[in-house]
């Protein structure tokens, strides 16, 4: 079994747990009223991180020479290896590190492309800090980046390749993505209202968190009645890159993978800790999949009145407090909750109330589609949960690679890049190769374009591929640049127009996982997406990942590989993988 | 009111990055989203955005925009009512 052990989290509400914890015991919210013109011009509610405090911890840890988003992952990883004896440096310890954004506070005019905005360098920093022998492992999956980081603790564990993981989670308050989130006009007046009939949007915060999770419990502080991480599932909606589904169908699916993986059914779950943002779509969509997944009457929250929508690490740091129920027995109000507004009934309290808890899931649903679903209890006794089979037979059904020389298929080169031709001239002739008729493909962003025509020619000759059952499709892949390409220009529009007017079609692109989003819409695509970060394309990480997501959620077919994009650089080496 | 539609035709093809369409190709009394131009909310964004700019007028939330955006005709009578540039 695999058990979540030492954890922190720093978020507006403390610097620890138990601080954090406390003040959710009483009712308290972190968000309030910022006027910080670095972060946005006009005032907005929002959760920020205690700078002052901050500092002198900064100080006296000596971690000057690392950005605030280093220092403040740094900060909460410390504190939960203090709490257990590991030693880090042993080859069957790792790092798993979720961010959205990273350092994109860095980000500016004067600095476009240096190595600090890329996702590695700070993997390696907080990496190389704490003496870790193993390559981090990076995860840039939307806002369900920190449920996607525990899925994928639990299989490398399951597999042997690790025996304790540190999950790490993380997302500053920036002026970037402030703006990005105002300019899709999903920012609530007031604190926000997860599920109420008068919710108007999200609130953002900031967060870091970390868990250490591991297969035996000698390990950090157990409480008598350990945790365990017991299943997890993820899917794409196949819909829209940013607004939810329209049926709650596909996170409804993961739910339903997650507490089967688990060895349960929906009448064993105690509570259901939800992503709940508090935008018109998203909670609704949350009531139709729970309702899908026979859960509208169980006990359920969210936490974003408390946090804040903390991106990545809203996944880790809500785990946590999922933890902190399970072992106390208490399960959290909304506070903010005064009347439902969702199109089916949910079970929300504002006020928090003792039950007894065995079994808890945590969801996630995110920009690109994007869904997660983990169950979590109690890990007392040796529950048997369904063992990982990798016996299935994997073949590589078709590769493509697109760089500066051009396009080849299985080996076979099939259209040349001309010198003259700049990114789009030549993506442009590759589109009208292949015969294509989507209008939605002018307006994605350049990385979204290369994968999309890589993808096209990779299943061009597969047939029925579109129509094969959506459920057993799905993608991991990874890159080294994130969507940094489209951050650079978002941040060149947000300099030239202002807050106010800078691109929402621009800001949606500003996620690499959107580009398996755009894949997913077009070729039906519902089953699992990971998004890595890598230095260097690492082909059998991805392959083997491929193949463990493949035969746990049962896929048939998977796309992996890489797809990167910077400035006038590209390459694009992606396969089809199919199950015999 | 002919010249703000052949315009307001341009601005969409420019902004919302509509490739191989031309002015002609968009027909004034046919729907902009889903079955038309498939247009989609995050098109819906990027219009308030041109209205803002163009003609001064704000839109606070875009679920007010529904009619307004149906088709160039009703999105032009719109501004040219309220238009503040």
């Amino acid at each position: 079994m695999i058990y979540l052990g030492a954890d922190n989290i720093i978020s507006s509400l403390g610097f620890t747990t138990e601080e954090c914890w406390n003040a959710l015991l009483q009712s308290q919210s972190g968000l309030r009223t910022l006027q910080n013109a670095q972060l946005y011009s006009q005032p907005f509610v929002g959760g920020k991180i205690d700078d002052e405090r901050l500092q002198i911890l900064v100080s006296e840890q000596n971690l000057t020479n690392f950005s605030r988003f280093e220092q403040l992952l740094i900060l909460s990883i410390r504190q939960t290896l203090a709490q257990s004896n590991l030693d880090v440096s042993q080859p069957d310890c790792g790092l798993i590190l979720a961010s959205t954004k990273g350092n994109i506070s860095l980000l500016s005019a004067e600095n476009e492309t240096s190595d600090e905005l890329f996702l590695s360098h700070s993997a390696e920093k907080v990496s190389g800090y704490f003496g870790f022998s193993t390559q981090p492992i990076i995860v840039c999956n939307a806002c369900i980046s920190g449920v996607t980081g525990m899925i994928v603790a639990k299989r490398l564990i399951e597999n042997g390749t690790y025996k304790h993981v540190v999950v790490a989670g993380g997302d500053e308050l920036s002026q970037f993505v402030v703006s990005g989130f105002h300019g899709f006009k999903s920012v609530s007046a007031d604190i926000c209202r997860p599920y109420d009939a008068s919710r108007d949007g999200l609130s953002l915060g900031e967060a870091f968190g970390s868990v250490l999770i591991a297969s035996n419990l000698n390990l950090g502080v157990y409480t008598k009645k350990p945790t365990a991480l017991l299943g997890g599932s993820a899917t794409n909606d196949s819909n829209h890159i940013s607004g939810p589904s329209r049926t709650g169908e596909e996170l409804h699916f993961a739910i339903e993978n997650a507490i089967r993986q688990a060895k349960l059914t929906s009448q064993d779950i105690s509570f259901i800790n939800a992503h709940g943002t508090a935008t018109a779509y998203n909670d609704e969509m949350e009531s139709k999949a729970l309702y899908l997944s026979l859960l509208s009457k169980t006990p359920m929250q969210s936490l974003k009145s408390y946090f804040g929508h903390t991106l990545g690490a809203s996944g880790v740091i809500e785990t946590i407090i999922c933890k902190k129920q399970l072992e106390t027995d208490i399960i959290l109000g909304i506070p903010t909750f005064e009347t439902i507004g969702t199109p089916h009934p949910l079970n929300i309290a504002s006020e928090h109330r003792n039950l007894k808890l065995n079994f808890g899931v945590k969801t996630a649903s995110g920009f690109g589609g994007c869904n997660a679903a983990i169950v979590l209890g109690n890990g007392v006794g040796d529950r048997k949960t369904s063992e990982i089979q990798t016996k299935s037979e994997l073949k590589i059904a078709t590769t493509c690679r697109i760089d500066t020389s051009g396009v080849a298929l299985n080996n076979e080169f099939l259209l040349a890049k001309e010198t003259v031709d700049d990114f789009f001239a030549f993506i442009r002739k590759a589109y009208k190769q292949l015969d294509l008729e989507y209008r939605k493909f002018y307006k994605m962003d350049d990385l979204s374009k290369l994968g999309f025509i890589a993808t096209a020619y990779l299943t061009r000759n597969i047939k029925d591929f579109t129509e094969f059952q959506p459920e057993k499709k799905g993608i991991v892949m990874a890159n080294r640049s994130a969507s940094l390409d489209t951050d650079i220009n978002y941040r060149r529009n947000l300099d030239e127009v202002g807050e106010q007017e800078a691109s929402p079609a621009i800001f949606v692109y500003t996620l690499p996982n959107v580009m398996l989003g755009e894949i997913c819409i077009y070729w039906k695509m519902k089953g699992e997406n990971t998004f890595f970060i890598q230095r260097e394309f690492d082909k059998s990480f991805l392959m083997q990942y491929a193949e463990i997501m493949m035969s746990e959620q049962d896929l048939k077919y998977c796309i992996v590989g890489w797809c990167d994009l910077l400035g006038s650089d590209f390459e694009a080496e992606m396969y089809l993988v199919e199950k015999e | 009111m002919d010249q703000l539609k052949q315009e307001l035709k341009e601005a969409l093809i420019k902004s919302l990055n509509l490739e191989d369409v031309t002015a002609a190709d968009i027909v004034d009394e046919e729907p902009l989203f889903g079955d038309g131009l498939g247009l989609d909310s995050i098109d819906a964004l990027e219009i308030i955005l041109i209205l803002e700019r163009s003609y001064g007028i704000r839109l606070a939330k875009p679920e007010e925009a529904k009619e307004i955006f149906f088709s160039i005709n009703t999105l032009a009578d719109y501004i040219s009512k309220n238009r503040k540039k």
